[in-house]
């Protein structure tokens, strides 16, 4: 049975953010909730059977309870550094010249004419306009998980910047981005997704998962392959934010590789979770700053 | 080697049957019975005939594969009493549902994941809305699922979608698995799952259309393998891939 809970709890956790997303299209939008609460509710619900099949404490790797006084101040530390190289790499990303889905494939279509001449030319426009034409199946049916996690159905998931909107997806012809934030402002993210208690709660529940259950998942097999399973929870951490867009990913696996190392060194979530806390405040905190 | 060969044998069998007798046997008899069923019945003449071909291949194509099953079972050395123990632990029933809600979960988040990928790597090749992509993905044999799920009672849906995932735990994991108990534990799970992802794309299109079905594959292959090598139970894992197919695939 341990087998089964540890399961449930990995997969259940590692998916939060898709069932969160159904369960928000289908119902917590219309009462006006939040995605990201859905999503604290569905990592927290998914911790529970990891934490009946590794035991409940906060301990990662070895126990050192003698460093835990400076758990604070390190998690702090911790989370002023990933946040600046959150934004470093954001406003790095955003200073690049961006090339556009409608850009590259007018390239390839360019590329398949200059292959096969002779024969008709086709636009890259009129390529991917078809498959961006592309319906799903009649009315009347659910909208499915993978559209949910996009925000393409009932309206606008507008999470960050860089991810498409719902009306931008829906137009099709190329993969249409809202153009990157300016430097310093946060685009157009919508603060009103993200209250601070909302931000705060999301800290405290990936926490509890990604270094509370996953990351000591991950240190259970002997030799070499618990090591290199806990640099995958790294990049599990980092790819989770993929919603966000690709720029986001990058960004934040210093704060996942950060917390997982704090973990491991302080034998606690504790150093990691204050990280995580600072750093999403800080977000908050520039949000409600940010010009609009 | 000898603890080789019966693994080899396997992965032979299941890539000779999936990849060439469903389509060399299955096609013609799902004609058969899809004429003789609209011949019998006023009852199917009524329905649309691409929902009865749905209908017809979804139940066919479980019923093939418990044929299979048994020829497996007098080819290899594996026991159809190992595959089916006497007593189930209940609890791991029950624990069958969240495990298959949780891998809808995980899967949907791979689809995604992949459908982001391949956009990024073959930009104008691949569809830019979620809308595009869910209709390659439903270019498949998914699309049998989805016209009997559509024009069927739920009954006849859930039925067939537990005759026919049973039948995958059966081979995918059961026999698979078994016959390859020789081998270190990673292989045994990574060669079962890319038979398992291998066998999702037979049958499509192209390989836009298999994305979707060859992640939750993946996905599934994996988790089903590990849980099999560490609790020998099949009856649980039918449970969680019926949940999570008809959780995911609507």
């Amino acid at each position: 049975m341990t087998a089964y809970l540890l399961a449930i709890s990995l997969a259940g956790g590692l998916g939060a953010f898709a069932l969160a997303a159904d369960w928000y299209r289908r119902s917590l939008a219309r009462r006006g909730g939040r995605v990201l609460d859905a999503y604290t509710a569905a990592l927290l619900l998914a911790l529970l059977p990891g934490v009946v099949a590794l035991g409940a404490g906060p301990v990662v790797g070895t126990a050192r309870p003698g460093w835990l006084v400076l758990a604070v101040p390190a998690g702090l530390a911790g989370g002023a550094a990933t946040r600046w190289c959150d934004r470093a790499i954001i406003r790095a990303i955003a200073r690049r010249p961006s090339r556009t889905g409608d850009q590259a494939a007018a390239r390839t279509a360019g590329r398949r004419s200059a292959r096969s001449a002779g024969r008709p030319a086709r636009g890259g426009r009129v390529a991917s306009g078809a498959w961006g034409a592309g319906g799903a199946r009649g009315g009347g049916r659910s909208p499915s998980r993978v559209a949910a996690l996009a925000g393409s159905a009932d309206g606008p998931v507008r999470l960050g910047p860089v991810t498409p909107t719902a009306g931008a997806l829906l137009l099709g012809g190329g993969a249409r981005r809202e153009p990157p934030a300016p430097p310093g402002t946060t685009g157009t993210l919508d603060p009103r997704q993200f209250p601070l208690g909302t931000v705060l709660a999301v800290a405290v529940a990936e926490e509890a998962f990604y270094r509370g259950v996953l990351l000591r998942a991950a240190l259970l097999p002997p030799g070499w392959v618990g090591p290199a399973l806990a640099v995958a929870t790294v990049a599990a951490f980092a790819l989770a934010h993929v919603t966000f867009g690709w720029p986001h990913v990058l960004a934040k696996a210093p704060l996942g590789a950060v917390a997982a190392a704090a973990a491991l060194a302080f034998g606690s979530v504790l150093p990691a979770l204050v990280a995580h806390l600072w750093f999403n405040f800080s977000v908050w905190r520039d949000l409600r700053a940010a010009p609009r | 080697m000898t603890g080789l060969l019966p693994a080899l044998a396997a992965a032979v069998l299941v890539l000779g049957y999936y990849g060439r007798v469903v389509r060399v046997v299955g096609e013609p008899v799902a004609r058969r019975v899809l004429g003789a069923l609209v011949d019998a019945s006023p009852a199917a003449r009524r329905r649309s005939l691409a929902d009865l071909d749905g209908v017809v291949r979804l139940l066919l194509a479980g019923a093939m594969q418990a044929g299979f099953v048994l020829l497996l079972v007098a080819a290899l050395p594996v026991r159809l009493a190992d595959l089916a123990p006497a007593r189930q632990d209940g609890w791991l029933l029950l624990l069958g549902v969240p495990l298959g809600i949780a891998e809808a979960g995980l899967s949907t988040y791979a689809a995604y994941l992949g459908s982001r990928i391949a956009e990024r790597l073959h930009p104008g090749r691949t569809p830019t809305t979620v809308e595009g992509w869910l209709a390659v993905a439903r270019g498949g044999w998914v699309r049998y699922y989805l016209r009997t799920a559509a024009a069927f009672p739920t009954w006849l849906l859930v039925a067939a979608t537990l005759l026919y995932v049973g039948g995958e735990e059966v081979v995918f994991r059961g026999v698979l698995l078994t016959t390859a108990d020789h081998l270190p534990a990673a292989a045994a799970v990574a060669g079962s799952t890319a038979l398992f992802a291998a066998a999702q794309v037979f049958y499509t299109p192209g390989w836009r259309t298999a994305l979707f079905p060859v992640l939750g594959a993946t996905v599934v292959g994996v988790v089903h393998g590990c849980l099999y090598l560490a609790v020998p139970a099949l009856a649980p894992l039918i449970v969680a891939h019926a949940t999570m197919f008809l959780v995911t695939v609507r």
